[in-house]
């Protein structure tokens, strides 16, 4: 079904289908200054190439991805001992904020840790997404074709 | 009575008297072909005069610098006898002999951070100004360009050419990742 761009609620305009990647790792909200057609991300990641933005209908100027589990981003934490998880996670969908275009693109790219490195897997991107290890409580610094900002 | 220039005739003062400038044909209304678009009045009091046909970002009329009543105001101005849009006046470069029309605008300095800003009182609503040289878009400002003069002289301006590159009211985001500069983006509607 289509969405409308500029009338009443909902999406207004293009960037309202555009959002960075959230890295969720870090501490603190991802979006500050933020109203009708105006929005900073304080930090995340953003592509390398094109306009920074990728495609999802979970972008901060559609008003609900102001925290970091609702709009697209990627996620590392322990589960138990050294069991870590590496996730790119949603709460509102299960297909996810993050289209199946950008999915394919990320996978197989390298994320580096503050723990080390993984290979990112088509798992990540779904529950109960993909395992790892970890000594202690990871961040992402780096992702392949991203640039962290 | 008050006489000003409007759309097609100008009025020039010398010792000899007052000079009434007709040389621009009279427009009919399809001389005004859409919103934002920039029209050339002439020269008056040695300055050259522009107007800018009304026309909405995210559905707000921008203001101009009006030198008539050397005020700030509204493009859709139609009140008080006075020449409609209101008129503004070129600044020109003075070794290209270009000037830019932009439309400048930003966000709210407050919450709710809109952009642009819709309080009227503030620096950051939408304004069309005239600018010597080419502006660069800033965290505080965005400027679309909506036309561009080349005119025959800096200093006594009698005409130039205009290109047009806006021929719409606008919808407009305004979207700022860490450290960068702010990046704005426009769509035509």
């Amino acid at each position: 079904m289509g969405l409308v761009i500029g009338v009443g609620y909902g999406p207004s305009t293009w960037g309202a289908l555009r959002s960075v990647i959230f890295n969720g790792t870090l501490s603190g909200s991802p979006v500050t200054n933020s109203g009708d057609h105006n929005v900073e991300y304080v930090a995340g990641f953003k592509t390398a190439a094109g306009n920074g933005f990728v495609r999802t209908d979970y972008g901060a100027l559609y008003g609900n991805s102001t925290s970091k589990q609702y709009g697209p981003n990627f996620n590392a934490f322990i589960t138990s001992g050294t069991n870590a998880k590496f996730a790119s996670e949603y709460q509102t969908s299960t297909v996810g904020m993050l289209v199946n275009e950008d999915r394919a693109q990320l996978t197989g790219e390298t994320a580096t840790l503050s723990t080390g490195s993984l290979t990112i897997g088509s798992s990540a991107f779904v529950s109960p997404f993909q395992t790892f290890t970890a000594a202690s409580t990871p961040t992402i610094s780096a992702i392949g074709k991203l640039t962290a900002f | 009575m008050k006489i000003q220039p409007g759309i097609g005739y100008t009025f020039d003062s010398s010792a000899k008297g007052f000079t009434f400038d007709t040389s621009e044909q009279f427009p009919d209304n399809t001389y005004v072909t859409h919103p934002f678009q920039v029209i050339a009045i002439g020269t008056v009091s040695g300055s050259f005069r522009y107007m800018v046909i009304s026309g909405t970002i995210n559905n707000l009329v921008p203001e101009i610098d009006d030198v008539i009543t050397s005020s700030e105001a509204l493009l859709d101005r139609t009140s008080g006898g006075l020449p409609y849009p209101p008129n503004g006046v070129l600044t020109i470069n003075t070794s290209t002999k270009e000037s830019w029309i932009y439309l400048r605008s930003g966000p709210a300095s407050a919450s709710p951070y809109a952009f642009p800003d819709s309080d009227i009182t503030a620096s950051s609503y939408p304004k069309v100004i005239s600018s010597d040289v080419e502006l660069t878009d800033t965290d505080t400002y965005g400027y679309m360009l909506l036309a561009k003069f080349t005119m025959d002289s800096a200093t006594s301006p009698t005409f130039g050419t205009l290109n047009q590159y806006v021929t719409g009211s606008l919808w407009a985001d305004r979207l700022k990742t860490g450290t960068d500069t702010a990046r704005y983006y426009y769509a035509g509607i």
